[in-house]
C-alpha cells in the first residue's frame, strides 16, 4: 500500500486543479485573518479580553467573512477536488487492470489513494492555520492561551474529519460514475444541496409539519426545532454546529435560545470540559457520516468487476 | 510437473448468461498457446480468471499450481498482464511508470533501474524512456506494455489482443518480442486474439473458443489434419497449359468430388487419402505444373469452419 500512498501523493502535489483551489482558499483565509486582526486592534478590548486569538478563527468583525467560513466552505470543495476522478480515471485510462494484476491486495489502492488525499488535505489545514496564527502573533502580539491551543487542535480534528468526509464521498462517486466529469457534477451538486439548499429544505418541511395556530411563540419555537432536526441531516450543519462552541466559548447552547432560558446569565464564557459536552453528538456524528461514506466505496470498489 | 496454466471445468455465469462453459486447459510450461475466438466469446473472461479479477462460479484455475481464486497475490506474483488497451500514466515518463509497477512488485530501487533499463532495452524504448507516456504512438505503448511485463520477470504472461489496433510493421515487432521472450527467458505465453495469421505464425498450440466454449484444441497441423478428415480438401495447381486430358485424369482418380478449371488454375475437390495420386497425375498429365498448393491448410478456414458448425 505505502507504494501506491507515496504515488498518489506525488500526483497530488504537481495536480494543477488542486493547486488553484488551495491558493484560493489560502489566499481567502489569509485575507479574513488579516481584517480581523485590524478590526481587534481597533477595538483594543478585543486584544485584551480573554479567547481574543480564538476570535482570529471566527470573529466577522465587518467583514462577514472568517477563517472559519472560509475551511468549512471551501474545504469541502478541496476533498471533491482530489477525489472525484480517484479511480474512474484509473478505469479510463486503463491503468485500473494493470495496477491490479500487480502482487497488491486489491484495497491498498483505494486505501492508499484515501490517505494520500487524506494527507495532502491535512497539510493544507494545518499550514493554513498556522498561516493564520502567525498573523495573529505578528499583528496582536498575543499568543494563543494553553486553553485556546487545545480548542485550536480540536478544531483542527473536526475540520480534518469532515474534509475526509468529502474526500470519501468523491471517492464514492468516482466508483459509481464511469466520467469523471459526471463525478465531479455529482459531488459537487451534493455539496450544494447539504450547504446551502438544506436551510430551505428545513423551511418548507417545517412549516408543512407543524401547523399554525394561535400561539404563534409555541408554533415558531417547534418549527424552529423540526429545522434544526432536519438540517442535522447536514454534514455542513453538523460541522458548523460543532465548530462555533469549540472557537468560541461564549456559545452555550445550540439551536434557539428562548428568553427565559438565558435569563440572569451573562455572556461569561464556558469550559472547555462543557464546550465538548456541548458539541461531543456534532462530532461522532460528523466521525460517523465519513466512515459509512469510505465503507460503502471500500465495499463497491471491493465487489466490483473489474474488465479491461 | 505442474502445468503452467490449467483450467478443469472452469465456468462463469453471470445471471442467466454463461460466459465460459466449463472450460478445460492445460498449458505446459514454455509454450506459446493461442487462444482464438471471436469477440464475446468468453476470451477476456477466461483470462481474467487466471488473474484472479473474476471468480468463478465453479470449476478451477490454476497458474503454475496456485488456485487463481483463493491465492491471487502468490499468482500475480509470476503472471504477466496486457490488456488489449494497456493503460500509462500519460503525464509520467515511461521510466516513472515502470518504476511504479516495480514499486508494486516491492522490487527495490537499485535492482528495479536494472531491470527496468534491460525491459526497455528489449523493447526498444531506451532512448525515449524519459519521454512522458502521452506521447508515445498506440504501437510504442503496446512495447511499453511489454517491458512493464517484463519487469516483474514473470514466469507467465498473458496477452489480450496485443496486435489489435497498431499498424502492421509494429505487429511484427510486438510478435517477435513475445516469441522472443518466450524462447529466452522460458516464459510460458497465452495470447488471445482474433487474428488467425498472426497467431499461426507463432504458437505451438491453439485453442478454439466458440460461444463460451472450448471447440478445438492441438496444434495448428492437427487442427487442419482433424477438420480435413472431416469435409476434404481443396488443392489448388497452376500449370503452363490445361488440356482436357489431365482434367479427364484428375477426375478419374479415387476420392475426388470436383475439378473446376479457370485459365491455367486448377482447383480439385477431393477427400484428404487422394492427395497423393492427385499429384501423381499432374505430373504425368500435366504440361508444367508451376505451382501446388493446398487451399485448407491456413488456419482462417479450419477457424471459420468451427464457427460454421457452432
Amino acid at each position: 500500500m505505502s507504494a501506491v500512498y507515496w504515488k498518489e501523493l506525488a500526483d497530488y502535489f504537481g495536480n494543477r486543479l488542486f493547486g488553484v483551489v488551495l491558493l484560493l482558499i489560502a489566499l481567502a483565509a489569509t485575507w479574513a485573518a488579516y481584517t480581523t486582526t485590524q478590526d481587534l486592534r481597533e477595538q483594543a478590548a478585543g486584544v485584551s479580553s480573554e479567547f481574543a486569538f480564538l476570535k482570529l478563527f471566527v470573529t466577522t468583525g465587518d467583514t462577514p467573512l472568517s477563517f472559519l467560513f472560509f475551511v468549512g466552505f471551501f474545504g469541502p470543495l478541496l476533498g471533491l477536488a482530489l477525489g472525484f476522478d480517484a479511480i474512474n480515471r484509473e478505469r479510463s485510462r486503463g491503468t485500473l487492470s494493470r495496477i491490479l494484476t500487480q502482487p497488491i491486495y486489491r484495497d491498498a489502492l483505494i486505501n492508499g489513494k484515501f490517505l494520500a488525499g487524506a494527507t495532502v488535505l491535512g497539510i493544507s489545514v494545518i499550514s493554513m492555520m498556522f498561516i493564520v496564527i502567525g498573523i495573529g502573533l505578528y499583528f496582536l502580539g498575543i499568543g494563543p492561551s494553553a486553553d485556546e491551543v487545545v480548542r485550536l487542535t480540536l478544531f483542527l480534528a473536526a475540520t480534518l474529519v469532515y474534509v475526509a468526509l468529502w474526500l470519501a464521498l468523491s471517492i464514492l462517486f468516482s466508483l459509481l460514475f464511469e466520467r469523471a466529469v459526471m463525478s465531479a457534477l455529482a459531488s459537487i451538486g451534493v455539496w450544494l444541496a447539504l450547504t446551502f439548499f438544506i436551510p430551505f429544505f428545513a423551511v418548507t418541511i417545517a412549516d408543512q409539519v407543524v401547523e399554525e395556530s394561535e400561539d404563534v411563540q409555541s408554533v415558531a419555537a417547534e418549527r424552529a426545532q423540526w429545522e434544526q432536526r432536519i438540517q442535522r441531516f447536514s454534514p455542513a450543519f453538523l460541522y458548523e454546529e460543532a465548530t462555533q462552541p469549540l472557537l468560541n466559548p461564549q456559545v452555550r447552547t445550540l439551536g434557539l435560545v428562548r428568553a427565559e432560558d438565558v435569563q440572569g446569565i451573562g455572556p461569561q464564557p464556558i469550559s472547555l470540559g462543557q464546550s465538548l459536552i456541548l458539541v461531543w453528538p456534532q462530532l461522532t456524528g460528523i466521525l460517523a457520516a465519513a466512515s459509512l461514506v469510505f465503507a460503502a466505496a471500500y465495499l463497491k470498489f471491493m465487489r466490483e468487476e473489474v474488465r479491461t | 510437473m505442474t502445468a503452467a496454466l490449467e483450467a478443469v471445468d472452469l465456468t462463469k455465469r453471470y445471471g442467466d448468461f454463461t460466459a465460459v462453459d466449463s472450460l478445460n486447459l492445460q498449458i505446459d510450461e514454455g509454450e506459446i498457446f493461442g487462444f482464438l475466438g471471436p469477440n464475446g466469446a468468453g476470451k477476456t473472461t477466461t483470462i481474467m480468471m487466471f488473474l484472479g479479477l473474476t471468480f468463478p462460479t465453479s470449476g478451477v484455475a490454476r497458474v503454475l499450481g496456485h488456485d487463481c481464486a483463493n491465492d491471487p497475490l502468490e499468482v500475480k506474483r509470476v503472471t504477466g498482464y496486457l490488456p488489449e488497451t494497456v493503460g500509462f500514466y500519460g503525464e509520467l515518463s515511461a521510466r516513472e511508470n515502470l518504476l511504479y509497477t516495480a514499486s508494486l512488485n516491492s522490487i527495490g530501487r537499485r535492482d528495479a533501474l536494472i531491470r527496468l533499463d534491460k525491459a526497455l532495452e528489449y523493447v526498444g524504448l531506451s532512448e525515449r524512456a524519459a519521454q512522458p507516456v502521452k506521447q508515445y504512438s498506440r504501437g510504442m505503448r503496446q512495447r511499453l506494455g511489454i517491458a512493464d511485463v517484463l519487469v516483474k520477470q514473470p514466469k507467465v504472461v498473458l496477452l489480450d489482443e496485443p496486435t489489435q489496433g497498431i499498424d502492421s510493421a509494429t505487429v511484427e515487432d510486438v510478435l517477435n518480442l513475445i516469441t522472443g521472450m518466450s524462447r529466452d527467458q522460458g516464459i510460458t505465453v497465452l495470447v488471445s486474439s482474433h487474428q488467425l495469421h498472426y497467431i499461426q505464425r507463432i504458437c505451438d498450440r491453439v485453442g478454439i473458443m466458440s460461444q463460451s466454449q472450448m471447440v478445438a484444441q492441438g496444434t495448428i497441423g492437427d487442427l487442419a489434419q482433424q477438420s480435413r478428415a472431416d469435409e476434404g480438401i481443396v488443392i489448388e495447381m497452376e500449370f503452363g497449359l490445361v488440356s482436357d486430358d489431365l482434367q479427364d485424369a484428375l477426375k478419374e482418380v479415387p476420392g475426388v468430388d470436383s475439378v473446376s478449371v479457370r485459365g491455367n488454375l486448377v482447383t480439385v475437390e477431393c477427400q484428404l487419402e487422394a492427395r497423393a495420386q492427385i499429384t501423381n497425375v499432374a505430373m504425368q498429365h500435366g504440361d508444367s505444373l508451376l505451382t501446388l498448393r493446398s487451399g485448407d491448410s491456413v488456419l482462417e478456414n479450419i477457424y471459420l469452419r468451427y464457427f460454421q458448425q457452432a
